[in-house]
């Protein structure tokens, strides 16, 4: 495949090149290190290799494992947003202005030689990639060279994304896949504004509706959370997640009855077996432990 | 090696069990999270956290076992997510870890320059 055969290129005649991307020389074993400086630093987060070897370097394997550089990302509440397997959303991020760590195998299938570089630059015409890798600011590669590298590596990359903003060539797949990450390791503020962001280009994206109730609620956003799960479960009526957290907000808000009732919609939509099920009946329990009482107005469904 | 690990497991559940039962109830009272509702909910949230929690103590122990500052091994292991915990946990020593080609000496060396040479790899420009 040519770069330029990526449609993100279509009408982009003259060579892109990210001149403003920081480079730090690598140093011995630290291609992990350098590479990730790079992507924090263009990202408008400055960080020095040397910092980062204690975070993301393994003595013991001589070099730096992929989630780690990830993990290092999400430290500084930040989104890594991976481009896998996608030459195309890979030249979408240089177009758009983001530099693209990526992974090499540099050696064989079967001797690898693991390598961390960063996609700086593009020239369609000339079918050729720029990289900070190593000792050198500008690494030319052909495009043929780089994608038989980067493809005995699975083609695996990613872009420090600021929450709040967007990357390119957006995939709701991938996207969710990084703000999960983000909620997983408790960075609920910044999560809640990467759902939020993902929200206002696709605003009846499920997953997106799904993890903001779950930031917000993380958050002690009770309404904030309960709005978000309303507008999921009016999309999705019967899945029992949603269902569930709903159900689980609405008590907490003193809508006490709707929330049994929703709850008990979630169990009947399981089968006997389903793991869920302990997760659910206790919601239910905890609902029907408190002060009974009319729900007030508030408590029924948002009109659409 | 292996009786070790296990008992290391044992230890992680008994002593996580007891210190974050009363957690997991009061702070997040039945919520289930975004990660176990897109996977669809293959376990019960509790014993999800119990195996992520126990895949984060072994990770860290093999980390620091590879010479990482136990500190930064604990620090470290607290940012990956459930799914990267279990790719990690026992692999690490198989997986990709990107360094660089310094440590290629000797024969080998004379290998890749002939590989080099006829174009099978491409590793002496980026050093």
């Amino acid at each position: 495949m040519q770069i330029a055969d990526s449609p993100a290129l279509a009408g982009v005649v003259a060579p892109v090149e990210l001149d403003a991307t920081p480079f730090f020389p690598q140093e011995a074993l630290q291609c992990g290190p350098a590479a990730l400086a790079t992507v924090l630093g263009a990202a408008g987060v400055p960080a020095l290799p040397a910092d980062l070897v204690p975070e993301v370097f393994t003595p013991g394997l001589e070099g730096s494992l992929q989630p780690e550089l990830l993990g290092a990302v999400r430290r500084r509440g930040l989104l890594p947003y991976e481009v896998s397997g996608d030459l195309r959303s890979l030249v979408a991020q240089v177009v758009a202005g983001s530099p693209v760590l990526i992974l090499q195998n540099l050696g064989l299938e079967s001797f690898p030689i693991w390598h961390y570089a960063v996609v700086v630059g593009l020239d369609p015409a000339a079918n050729r990639i720029i990289l900070r890798s190593g000792g050198e600011a500008r690494l030319i590669m052909s495009a043929r060279k780089f994608l038989r590298t980067w493809e005995r590596a699975d083609r695996w990359g990613f872009v420090v994304v600021r929450p709040g903003e967007l990357p390119a060539a957006i995939e709701p797949a991938a996207y969710s896949r990084a703000v999960i990450g983000l909620e997983s390791v408790g960075r609920f503020a910044e999560a809640a504004r990467a759902w939020e962001a993902g929200l206002k280009i696709t605003p009846g994206q499920p997953v997106y509706l799904f993890g903001l109730g779950n930031a917000r609620y993380a958050l002690d956003d009770l309404a904030g959370a309960r709005a978000a799960w309303e507008h999921y479960v009016a999309l999705r009526p019967e899945d029992p997640s949603g269902l569930n957290n709903l159900a689980v907000a609405l008590g907490e808000l003193g809508c006490r009855e709707r929330g049994m009732s929703l709850a008990e919609r979630a169990l009947d939509n399981l089968p006997e077996a389903d793991p869920a099920r302990t997760e659910i009946s206790r919601s239910l329990q905890t609902l029907r432990a408190m002060p009974p009482g009319r729900d007030a107005g508030n408590c029924q469904a948002p009109r659409p | 090696m292996r009786r070790l690990s296990f008992l290391r497991s044992v230890v992680a559940i008994v002593s996580l069990a007891v210190t974050s039962l009363g957690f997991v109830q009061a702070a997040h009272a039945g919520i289930i999270g975004t990660h176990q509702a897109v996977q669809g909910v293959e376990h019960a949230a509790t014993v999800e956290k119990l195996q992520t929690l126990i895949a984060s103590e072994e990770v860290s122990a093999q980390l620091v076992a590879l010479g990482v500052d136990p500190a930064w091994a604990a620090e470290r292991v607290a940012s990956l997510t459930p799914e990267e915990l279990a790719s990690l946990d026992g692999q690490l020593e198989q997986l990709p870890a990107g360094g660089s080609l310094l440590a290629v000496i000797g024969i080998v060396f004379v290998v890749l320059l002939i590989l080099e040479i006829t174009g099978v790899i491409d590793i002496f420009k980026k050093v």
